[in-house]
């Protein structure tokens, strides 16, 4: 029929490749924030062992797996959600979406208010995966786009501010 | 106020405004709709915005079928080919693109390819369909009147009147919106704006009220961009900003006609425009004033203002003021058209260019659908004729 | 107007509301072509005669399938898939729910269980799991307060394995809510009083945080006007049919205010002591109030301010200068609690402290509030919250509502 077609969307791959890596920084940031950070490092001790979660656009990502083994050591876990089992799962509505979480166009509070974002797993869980996420925004941001990102600059020990971060950054950067 | 029962249901999911689209796969895939069906007409698929809707589903997987064929003609046999069309090409929800006669179509290709071809004529009439169809999308790009989201359904003779008609999603992205005629975005305006504020005024329902209070907000914000844009001359509209308000205002207006089956402008101001040369809104905007003089007379509503003027505003103006003032905010808006149009948008029927022979076709008419009497309609209409006050005669 | 650069609003619920309205079940079942419906209700309700209420206003309409009464405080799977059984064997169309939350949430449950033919309601947990229309549910709150008929949540307990699941999809809103005054007019006032104020906090928080939008708005203001009109009319004549019909109403308008735009730190806090402490939700709502207003003032004044509008009313809102109105309206709700106490002779506490249970015995100890605090980081309202809350915002405002004296706005940590 003349007046038909029938489209297969493609892919964005500028934008798939810009969240992957910022995806994959961060993965590794937790994981760091883990070790140096004492906050962090409470956070995810009051989690089960053996917990892992997601971060990701739907339907096809990408992702960020981070998780904590049966020895309470946090690793990132690759970009694959398929091979593992997941206890919770934090999407955004759309690859969209996730880009204005990045972009610090909008906050995760303020996705969270626009039902652009839902998670699946326990509630207090999320609550603690969000506070670790917002710890870990200050340590990777500059402070006048990690207040955009977050409800409450904290008013962190100059070691915090400087050791720390300095650490979080070498340690995700060079993956131990 | 108390005393009374109401009903009231929008089965609509509403989102409004920026990246709106970008929701929709996964609000698809929500329902179980894994392959769309958008039907759209050949001046929205021109316009470009289609590209914003195959942009949203990028990376989702969603295969789209795009047909954008949809004119005022032919429908009956339209109806058919896209039935065939859904069917054979495994379709499973349909996105309807655009305007009144798309929607209308959406509706109707919804009743046949969820309830069989049978349904186009045992789905007649109101009521007569009991349960909910496959998944259908509406989204604006331009001009709507507010049936779109409605639970009305019409082409040629085949009328549909069910709640299940009621789309389950309305999509306001404001890239959606391209260019629009000013003096169409002007009746969309007071079309809605006259539903709203009537709604608001004779139902002593507050889901009624919370819809109506919203959608008045919203055009009351548009309506100053509207007025300055300086656009009658040019005829076109560049500013894209008030389209998605008005749009957002229509859609409500399409659930709030969807509930109050009593209204008075907005039978009377069809069967004015009818007969005259100025569009229904514009049509029912004029009478507005002396239908709400009417309705209003023997009842407290001041509090029709609030709607109009916002907390601070109305509280400052005394009670025994407000109604006052709400019918100077009517005219003054009706005087501003008048004057920024040159005349093209008229403040009287007369002007409306209204004869004083069809009136009393009028009344008789409106006076079948009414429980007002047919004395109480012919004064509403002789006062709007000559733009005198309800009060003074 | 605040208009957020998105929003999302959806209320599929039929509502119908007032006088009769019970006798309009049958045909609003006709219309879903249901001709069987299963009454599911609480021992409480039944007991209190409201069951037989809604029987005799439909059962010369309609066949009732079954009516179930053994609905526990706290709904549980096992309850689920029993009264799912007795569906199929009944031969049962839909539901009737008749009662408060956890009658809704087990109504929800079973609706899950028979529409999908499932063994195992674990699969169906979680967003985006139910794919599909439901069979036809019918809500009949009979509380006034929980807005439970319009929320698209359900919670079941499952025992066995000690979890809580967690069900989330807009097929799991009812299709339509009854709000007939008969079904609150017995409530004793005592119940009345926090109820009432439980649908007020739905609507104030739906209007200072987050996620608000117009919609949400309007739906507010309208439930806070209607509350704070009548409410005081039940406390003095409770048999007052017309007010209990207005505080049925707002309270739906609540639920589907915040139920859009969810709740924030009252409910956080609340939530908690509720878990802790075992209070009832609504008491928790009422003393809490005023310090939810009171540590977002900060942030949202403008928001407050607006409030004392609904609440007090145009002339209050006109003579009260501008940069007082929000404050007017903390001491409004603080009033309203004191007036309430007085009402109830003093049964309905106005700090944390007061809340006593049957046999008088305080149930909020002092020494509970660190807990309930580190329970509070747990819930998910707190993001809707204007302001950040950690622990020691949390047992600040906890200290101040326990003893009841004004929360020290200049402590409250600014973000």
């Amino acid at each position: 029929m003349e007046h038909f077609v029938e489209i297969k969307p493609g892919r964005k791959l500028l934008k798939r490749i810009f969240l992957s890596i910022n995806l994959w920084f961060v993965g590794k940031a937790i994981q760091a924030a883990a070790k140096v950070d004492d906050e962090v490092k409470q956070e995810f001790d009051a989690l089960p062992d053996g917990f892992t979660f997601s971060l990701g656009a739907f339907p096809n990502g990408p992702y960020m797996v981070v998780g904590k083994n049966e020895k309470g050591v946090v690793k990132y876990m690759g970009s694959k959600i398929d091979t593992v089992r997941l206890d919770m799962k934090m999407s955004l509505k759309s690859i969209e979406c996730l880009f204005l979480l990045f972009t610090f166009q909008e906050s995760t509070p303020v996705a969270n208010s626009m039902d652009r974002l839902y998670v699946d797993g326990d509630i207090p869980h999320a609550c603690s995966i969000v506070r670790i996420m917002d710890i870990v925004q200050v340590y990777l941001l500059p402070k006048f786009i990690a207040k955009l990102a977050i409800k409450r600059y904290p008013k962190w020990s100059l070691k915090r501010h400087t050791w720390n971060r300095l650490m979080v950054n070498l340690r995700a950067i060079a993956g131990f | 106020m108390e005393n009374s029962s109401f009903e009231y249901l929008c089965r609509t999911k509403t989102g409004f405004g920026k990246n709106a689209l970008d929701h929709l796969p996964s609000d698809l895939s929500a329902m179980d709709a894994k392959k769309p069906f958008v039907i759209t007409s050949k001046a929205v698929a021109q316009s470009g915005v289609t590209a914003h809707l195959i942009d949203a589903f990028k990376e989702s997987g969603i295969i789209l079928g795009i047909w954008d064929n949809a004119l005022n003609d032919n429908l009956v046999d339209t109806l058919r080919d896209l039935t065939d069309l859904y069917n054979n090409k495994g379709f499973d929800a349909i996105i309807a693109l655009g305007g009144g006669v798309v929607a209308d179509l959406s509706k109707i290709l919804n009743i046949i390819v969820s309830k069989g071809p049978h349904a186009l004529k045992e789905c007649k009439g109101t009521d007569n369909i009991d349960a909910p169809l496959k998944p259908l999308v509406y989204i604006p790009s331009g001009i709507c009147t507010g049936r779109e989201t409605s639970r009305y359904a019409c082409v040629a003779e085949y009328a549909y009147d069910s709640q299940f008609l009621m789309p389950d999603i309305a999509v306001i992205d404001p890239r959606m919106f391209s260019k629009a005629p000013w003096e169409d975005m002007v009746n969309e305006a007071l079309r809605s704006f006259t539903n709203c504020l009537e709604s608001y005024a004779k139902e002593d329902n507050p889901l009624i009220r919370s819809y109506a209070y919203t959608a008045l907000g919203v055009i009351m914000e548009a309506l100053p961009n509207i007025m300055e844009s300086d656009l009658p001359n040019n005829n076109q509209s560049q500013d894209q900003e008030h389209l998605p308000l008005l749009a957002k205002a229509s859609v409500i207006n399409g659930y709030l006609i969807s509930n109050c089956d009593t209204l008075v402008c907005r039978p009377l101001g069809k069967m004015i425009s009818e007969k005259c040369s100025a569009p229904e809104g514009v049509c029912m905007a004029i009478i507005l004033p002396y239908v709400l003089e009417f309705l209003c007379k023997d009842r407290e509503t001041g509090r029709i203002l609030l709607p109009l003027a916002g907390i601070e505003r109305y509280c400052a103006i005394p009670d025994t003021q407000r109604f006052g003032k709400v019918l100077f905010i009517i005219r003054e808006i009706i005087n501003d058209f008048f004057r920024i149009s040159n005349g093209r948008v008229p403040r009287t029927l007369e002007e409306a260019g209204l004869k004083q022979e069809d009136l009393a076709g009028i009344v008789e008419s409106m006076s079948k659908r009414t429980d007002i009497e047919s004395k109480a309609l012919a004064l509403i209409l002789d006062n709007a004729m000559s733009g005198r006050s309800m009060t003074s005669s | 107007m605040y208009i957020p650069s998105y929003y999302e609003f959806c209320c599929k619920v039929k509502t119908v509301a007032g006088h009769g309205t019970l006798e309009r079940i049958p045909g609003l079942l006709e219309a879903m072509g249901a001709r069987n419906p299963m009454i599911i209700t609480d021992k409480g309700v039944s007991q209190a005669g409201l069951a037989t209420i809604v029987i005799n206003a439909i059962e010369d309409k309609i066949s009732i399938g079954s009516v179930e009464d053994d609905v526990p405080p706290d709904s549980d799977l096992k309850v689920v898939n029993h009264i799912a059984s007795i569906y199929k064997k009944k031969a049962c169309d839909s539901i009737i729910a008749v009662g408060g939350g956890s009658v809704l949430d087990t109504a929800k449950g079973v609706n899950i269980v028979v529409s999908e033919d499932a063994d195992d309601l674990m699969q169906f947990t979680g967003a985006g799991a139910l794919k599909r229309e439901l069979k036809p549910l019918i809500a009949v709150p009979t509380t006034a307060g929980t807005g439970s008929e319009v929320t698209l949540v359900a919670v079941i307990a499952d025992h066995d394995n000690n979890r809580k699941m967690l069900f989330t999809s807009y097929f799991l809103l009812p299709d339509a809510a009854i709000i007939d005054p008969r079904m609150t007019l017995t409530l004793p006032v005592h119940i009345a009083a926090p109820t009432a104020m439980d649908a007020m906090t739905h609507a104030i928080e739906a209007y200072i945080c987050l996620s608000k939008n117009p919609l949400s708005d309007a739906h507010a203001l309208e439930a806070i006007e209607m509350i704070s009109n009548n409410i005081m009319a039940v406390m003095e004549a409770p048999d007052d049919g017309d007010a209990r019909l207005a505080l049925g109403t707002a309270a739906t308008l609540a639920g589907i205010a915040f139920s859009n735009s969810m709740v924030g730190m009252i409910h956080t806090l609340g939530h908690s002591v509720g878990s802790v402490c075992h209070v009832p939700h609504g008491t928790c709502m009422s003393i809490l109030l005023p310090y939810g207003l009171e540590y977002n003032m900060h942030k949202v004044g403008d928001r407050i301010a607006e409030l004392l509008f609904p609440l007090a009313g145009a002339k209050v809102y006109a003579t009260t200068p501008r940069q007082e109105r929000a404050q007017k309206c903390v001491q409004y709700t603080r009033d309203m609690n004191q007036k309430l106490y007085e009402a109830t002779n003093g049964i309905h506490a106005r700090n944390l402290k007061e809340i006593t249970d049957r046999d008088q015995n305080p149930m909020v100890p002092q020494s509970k509030l660190p807990e309930i605090a580190r329970t509070a980081l747990g819930d998910g309202s707190i993001f809707y919250n204007p302001e950040a809350l950690e622990y020691d915002d949390c047992l600040m405002v906890l200290t101040a509502a326990w003893q009841g004296e004004k929360l020290d706005q200049s402590k409250v940590r600014k973000g």
